[in-house]
């Protein structure tokens, strides 16, 4: 998380430089164009690029802090009511992404609406041809599928087997969605994703037998190198291809 | 004449070149791009998975570990950067 704080500060400085040359665009021209240059390339797309990346260690860091409420000091006080807004922030960019795009539906694949939001939408496929319903489901269960994954790793802590569920369950869900929507751009992107998706379904599937149920520890490692080779084969092909 | 009429011929191709040559180069570069961070968000939900209540091989976690350094972009070491940025002392632990 640490690099992605660099971009978190450094979008208020954008968003204030982009605000200066456009006070300075009264005086000189060119400033104006710097000034729209900055708001339609970077205030939009840096911020959504840094929520949908950062998305998951947000939403773990606010499913630990209410684990972890204490109303019996100070600071104590300060952080739970923090971490009792934190919520609003983590649900309302989902929620009103959602209801810009369906605003805007048809006018997301013009040029300008690309270049200021289409962080939020771009690898995926030719809206214009798929039903909106289609669409708007994948993007939305990025950022939804991650909120449940760190609720069902935090707060079902000490229920194993109930999480290992949910884990496989949320995994099955996006690979059918995957599968059935193809929402990706093009056929390998989606082929892609799909393995990515199997690749962690089987990773999550070895959990089972790192549980009493396998007794041998010798079994138990060979499982570990197991679920270390998915893992990184996964890696391998995706940079395999990438670069070929 | 006819060695400007050359001079402009190859300058025409190396131009041509060029801008296909990065056009070529962009394609490339988004389509790695794109395959290289869905790796990463596959990664991202990955090392959710130390976190269970299951006791893996050690050296499963210190693989965890590695996968955790490039899913959560800890490419550069930025903790001093933040102490001085924020300028926080450390506390003790809540939990």
């Amino acid at each position: 998380m640490g690099t992605l704080l660099i971009p978190i500060l450094l979008i208020p400085l954008i968003i204030a430089i982009g605000s200066l040359f456009r006070l300075c665009g009264r005086r000189w021209w060119w400033c104006n164009q710097v000034a729209d240059h900055i708001e339609s390339h970077w205030r939009w797309n840096a911020s959504l690029g840094v929520l949908k990346e950062s998305y998951g260690v947000a939403s773990i860091c606010v499913c630990i802090g209410f684990r972890s409420l204490a109303w019996d000091s100070a600071g104590g006080v300060i952080n739970s009511v923090l971490v009792c807004f934190a919520p609003v922030f983590l649900i309302a960019p989902v929620v009103i992404g959602a209801v810009y795009m369906y605003q805007n539906y048809d006018t997301l694949s013009k040029k300008a609406l690309k270049e200021k939001i289409g962080v939020a939408y771009e690898d995926l496929k030719n809206y214009q041809r798929i039903p909106f319903s289609d669409f708007i489901s994948y993007p939305s269960f990025f950022f939804v599928r991650r909120l449940f994954l760190a609720m069902t790793v935090v707060f079902l802590k000490n229920h194993f087997y109930v999480q290992a569920l949910l884990l496989i369950a949320q995994g099955l869900v996006a690979t059918m969605i995957l599968a059935t929507h193809k929402p990706h751009l093009t056929r390998s992107s989606n082929y892609f994703e799909v393995m990515n998706e199997v690749a962690v379904l089987v990773t999550i599937y070895h959990l089972f037998l790192m549980t009493d149920y396998v007794q041998e520890l010798k079994t138990k490692r060979a499982l570990g190198y197991s679920m270390v080779g998915v893992m990184a084969l996964q890696a391998l092909i995706c940079i395999i291809v990438s670069i070929g | 004449m006819v060695q400007i009429e050359r001079f402009v011929k190859i300058s025409k191709y190396t131009i041509v070149f060029t801008v296909a040559s990065l056009l070529l180069l962009n394609y490339w570069l988004l389509l790695l791009m794109n395959n290289l961070q869905g790796m990463i968000e596959a990664q991202q939900v990955l090392v959710l998975i130390p976190l269970t209540d299951v006791r893996l091989p050690a050296f499963v976690h210190l693989v965890f570990s590695m996968l955790l350094e490039i899913a959560s972009f800890d490419y550069f070491e930025t903790g001093e950067l933040f102490e001085k940025v924020v300028d926080t002392k450390h506390s003790e632990p809540l939990d």
